[in-house]
């Protein structure tokens, strides 16, 4: 008469476990994907490119490609702005990528021009700069998208 | 016997060719797919295309505005930009008024007075109105009379070249196109300002542009 409710209870303890190991994202990977991206930033928005995507115990944790070694943002002679990004090529073969810059004010509101994704050559083993200018005058806030190109 | 076996199964086979009905291919069709014009789409070759008029002409725009001459004058230049003097010299395909119309469009919004724009391919809807408006056939309309149109100050030139490649084992096709613009100073000739858009497409597909 015990051994119903027992297996029962077993069934329903396995059933949550499995429910539990069903997610295939790791938590590094749902932490990316869900973390607030700052301003002034570089994204690689395609996660082959430069991503933590796993805890480490299968599997590398760590996959990168491509790196951007540095950016910032200038002001032009007519006072529009212009954003730089090197990005750094770490693998063997020459990576075609593709990259886009959204423009903020200051109070975050995204402003300027539409972005359009502009494509670059990055070499093996070597460095390529992205360039973007906006077309308004006020100063602004910037954040690149980086992704292989389609 | 063999030859009345045989006639009975021509004829039976016969019968039921000809019961075979008619048949409609009775599927879902394929809906028509809008696409992000700003990036490759399904159909896809080695020439222009969609997302490259989008991105030259973006750049082009962007690269104006940080121009001194063109982007930072006391009084506004004027500018004429259209296709009358941009050519197509390649192997593509390309209407031009694509890249003229859009560099016009995108410009004028995003300059925001600090360039005017001639609409100098309306010239002849704005003579039209004022031969009505100086023959008394309508009223001279309510902002101003001026003694002519506008001239222009700079006026948009260039070019699109085209290098083309096949390799004859792999039928793969290579195109590199180089397009120019160019802004000139209707006055004294010079060119005040110049930007070039380079890319090279490889493509095996047999893409037919119209």
């Amino acid at each position: 008469m015990t051994a119903k409710p027992l297996l029962i209870s077993a069934l329903l303890v396995g059933a949550a476990l499995v429910a539990g190991c069903q997610s295939g994202m790791s938590k590094k990977e749902y932490q990316q994907r869900t973390e607030a991206r700052g301003y002034n930033t570089v994204l690689f928005t395609d996660y082959d490119l430069n991503r933590n995507f796993k805890d480490g115990l299968v599997g590398p944790n760590k996959v990168i490609r491509l790196t951007s070694t540095g950016h910032g943002i200038q002001r032009t002679d007519t006072g529009t702005s212009q954003v730089w990004v090197e990005l750094r090529n770490h693998t063997d073969y020459d990576y075609q990528v593709e990259a886009r810059t959204r423009f903020y004010t200051e109070g975050g509101m995204p402003t300027d021009a539409d972005p359009v994704w502009r494509r670059l050559t990055v070499p093996a083993n070597g460095n390529a700069v992205y360039r973007e200018k906006s077309v308004g005058t006020e100063r602004l806030q910037y954040r690149v998208e980086v992704r292989q190109t389609r | 016997m063999t030859i009345r076996t045989l006639s009975v199964a021509a004829v039976a086979a016969a019968l039921l060719a000809g019961c075979a009905p008619s048949q409609v291919d009775n599927v879902r069709g394929q809906a028509t797919v809008y696409e992000d014009p700003r990036s490759s789409g399904r159909v896809r070759g080695v020439g222009i295309e969609s997302q490259d008029v989008v991105a030259m002409t973006d750049e082009m725009m962007r690269d104006m505005l940080a121009n001194r001459i063109l982007a930072a004058r006391a009084t506004p230049p004027r500018i004429i930009i259209d296709n009358e003097y941009f050519r197509n010299e390649s192997s593509s395909i390309i209407n031009t008024n694509l890249l003229t119309d859009r560099l016009r469009v995108e410009l004028n919004r995003a300059a925001n007075g600090r360039m005017v724009f001639v609409g100098r391919h309306y010239a002849d809807m704005v003579e039209k109105e004022r031969e009505l408006k100086r023959d008394g056939a309508v009223d001279g309309g309510t902002i101003r009379k001026t003694q002519a149109t506008a001239g222009g100050d700079y006026r948009l030139g260039g070019r699109i070249a085209s290098l083309d490649a096949i390799d004859r084992n792999t039928q793969t096709r290579s195109r590199y196109h180089q397009v120019t613009f160019e802004m000139v100073d209707l006055e004294l000739g010079t060119i005040v300002w110049s930007g070039a858009y380079e890319m090279r497409k490889a493509a095996q597909d047999n893409v037919l542009y119209r």
